[in-house]
């Protein structure tokens, strides 16, 4: 599998928030298009779209994160809460 | 007028006050605009109490009568909890408007790291790195470094936790300490006997055996890599540092899930300790899903990782505090389970103080409330292993992009 088949198979895969949703899709879309048309894999994304579409996964990385970070925290005063009830 | 009045002449009751417009000059006097004897609207006494300064307003009435009822319902240290809450997320939110956001983000990894899936050491060297700064870097009450003791705790959970061990503690006083290994069977000696530690360790002494022991295995655990096994691609990394975070809040759930239900077993602490310890419990679960609460948790857990990757979060239209903000509404949109305890905790409350049912004629309520603690604290469980596949698959899709380039 090329690296844009490999690429393009994650993002149908994974879980975007709506706010980045459709632009994934958009550059997932290109990138297939391109690929079909015969260009090599470095060439079906030009360095400014690469540039964005790693920001903007970035971007939700961070959000995917503060969420992540949020779970661990309530479940540590779960913990506290269970902790200080044994006492 | 032929020349200005000077002011010393006017006495000071007759001075027009500086702020107020209710006067209008007459003649040579300043007089009210309205007659005496006027009725305010609400609307004009809203305006008027809005002048006062904060330190010299007096509660009205209403005021007054809301707020007693509000403490008779919730009880003056929760809404102290709920007003320190406040100020606290305001403190954070001022920080996070004035944040630098660095020049350069954070990379991939670093992501990954903050919240919990690391790349496996890949060497015993490595591990003692990791404690080193892990050590380093942590404070305890409010900025303290750690005590020698808290180190020598810290140094065994980490060891624990770099193997995927966990301790089953035994004995009256829980002094005794057994190590299961990460399918949690016993780590044996020689005899076939599992092996047994003091749970405890005198600080005048230098070596602490559990721990000792446990460096021995990290040790020997390095040694056997080394002798065979290729090396693992980033892929493959990835997936085991994803599965180490997996395995750890699973096993953390079990210990959960076994303390929640012990909450529920009515003959082992009877009945009125049973009624305050769910109430108590109940009351720390609701009052964790009031969406503010989650808020500031987010702030202070997640500023940062939303300061440092401020640039790429503009790339999507976010400020910091916007993306703890969205991450927050999208977590509050999974947690009615716990909005409706609360709903129902605080109804509850009211029911049972009107109609003064004793406590003990309503078991079954409790058994109901802890029943669906385990299911909210269960769902916490889930979202968190979720999320923390989202991020697996996002950091293997940017390594994937950095390869376009290469």
């Amino acid at each position: 599998m090329s690296i844009v088949e490999q690429i393009s198979k994650l993002i149908d895969e994974t879980e975007f928030s709506d706010r980045v949703y459709d632009k994934i899709k958009e550059f997932s879309a290109k990138l297939k298009l391109r690929k079909e048309l015969g260009r090599k894999d470095e060439e079906c994304l030009t360095a400014e779209e690469k540039d964005e579409l790693m920001s903007l996964i970035k971007a939700d990385m961070v959000l995917d994160g503060i969420e992540v970070k949020i779970y661990q925290a309530f479940l540590d005063k779960v913990d506290k809460a269970l902790a200080d009830l044994e006492r | 007028m032929a020349f200005e009045e000077p002011k010393f002449e006017t006495p000071a009751e007759e001075q027009k006050p500086e702020g107020d417009e209710g006067f209008k000059k007459e003649g040579d006097l300043w007089v009210p605009k309205e007659e005496r004897g006027h009725i305010r609207s609400a609307e004009e006494v809203e305006t008027a109490r809005e002048m006062i300064a904060e330190e010299n307003k007096v509660e009205s009435a209403e005021e007054r009568e809301e707020r007693k009822e509000k403490e008779w319902k919730y009880g003056t240290r929760t809404l102290e909890r709920i007003r320190d809450a406040e100020r606290e997320w305001a403190e954070e939110k001022k920080a996070m408007e004035s944040a630098k956001i660095p020049e350069k983000g954070m990379k991939t990894e670093e992501i990954l790291k903050e919240v919990g899936i690391e790349k496996p050491a890949e060497s015993f060297e490595e591990i003692e790195e990791r404690l080193k700064e892990e050590l380093k870097e942590t404070r305890v009450r409010g900025g303290e470094k750690l005590s020698e003791a808290e180190e020598i705790e810290r140094t065994r959970d980490f060891y624990l936790k770099e193997l995927g061990y966990s301790l089953e503690y035994k004995g009256l006083l829980r002094g005794k300490a057994r190590v299961l290994d990460a399918e949690g069977k016993y780590v044996v000696d020689e005899k076939g006997e599992p092996r047994e530690f003091k749970a405890f360790f005198k600080l005048e002494k230098e070596r602490t055996p559990l721990i000792d022991f446990l460096k021995e295995e990290l040790q020997s655990k390095f040694g056997k890599k080394t002798e065979g096994a290729a090396e693992k691609t980033e892929d493959e990394k990835l997936e085991a540092g994803f599965q180490k975070a997996t395995k750890t809040a699973e096993r953390e759930q079990e210990k959960r899930a076994e303390k929640v239900s012990s909450l529920g077993d009515i003959k082992k602490i009877g009945k009125e300790r049973l009624t305050k310890t769910v109430e108590k419990f109940s009351d720390v679960l609701s009052y964790l899903f009031v969406p503010d609460k989650l808020a500031s948790l987010g702030l202070r857990e997640g500023k940062k990782l939303a300061v440092e990757e401020g640039k790429d979060l503009a790339a999507a239209n976010l400020t910091p505090l916007a993306a703890i903000e969205e991450a927050v509404r999208h977590i509050i949109g999974r947690v009615q389970v716990g909005e409706s305890i609360r709903k129902r905790f605080i109804k509850k409350q009211e029911i049972g103080a009107l109609e003064e049912v004793p406590v003990d004629e309503r078991p079954e309520d409790y058994n109901e409330r802890v029943e669906e603690a385990r299911t909210s604290i269960e769902q916490a469980v889930r979202s968190l292993i979720k999320g923390q596949d989202k991020l697996r698959k996002k950091g293997k899709l940017t390594k994937l992009i950095e390869l376009l380039s290469a």
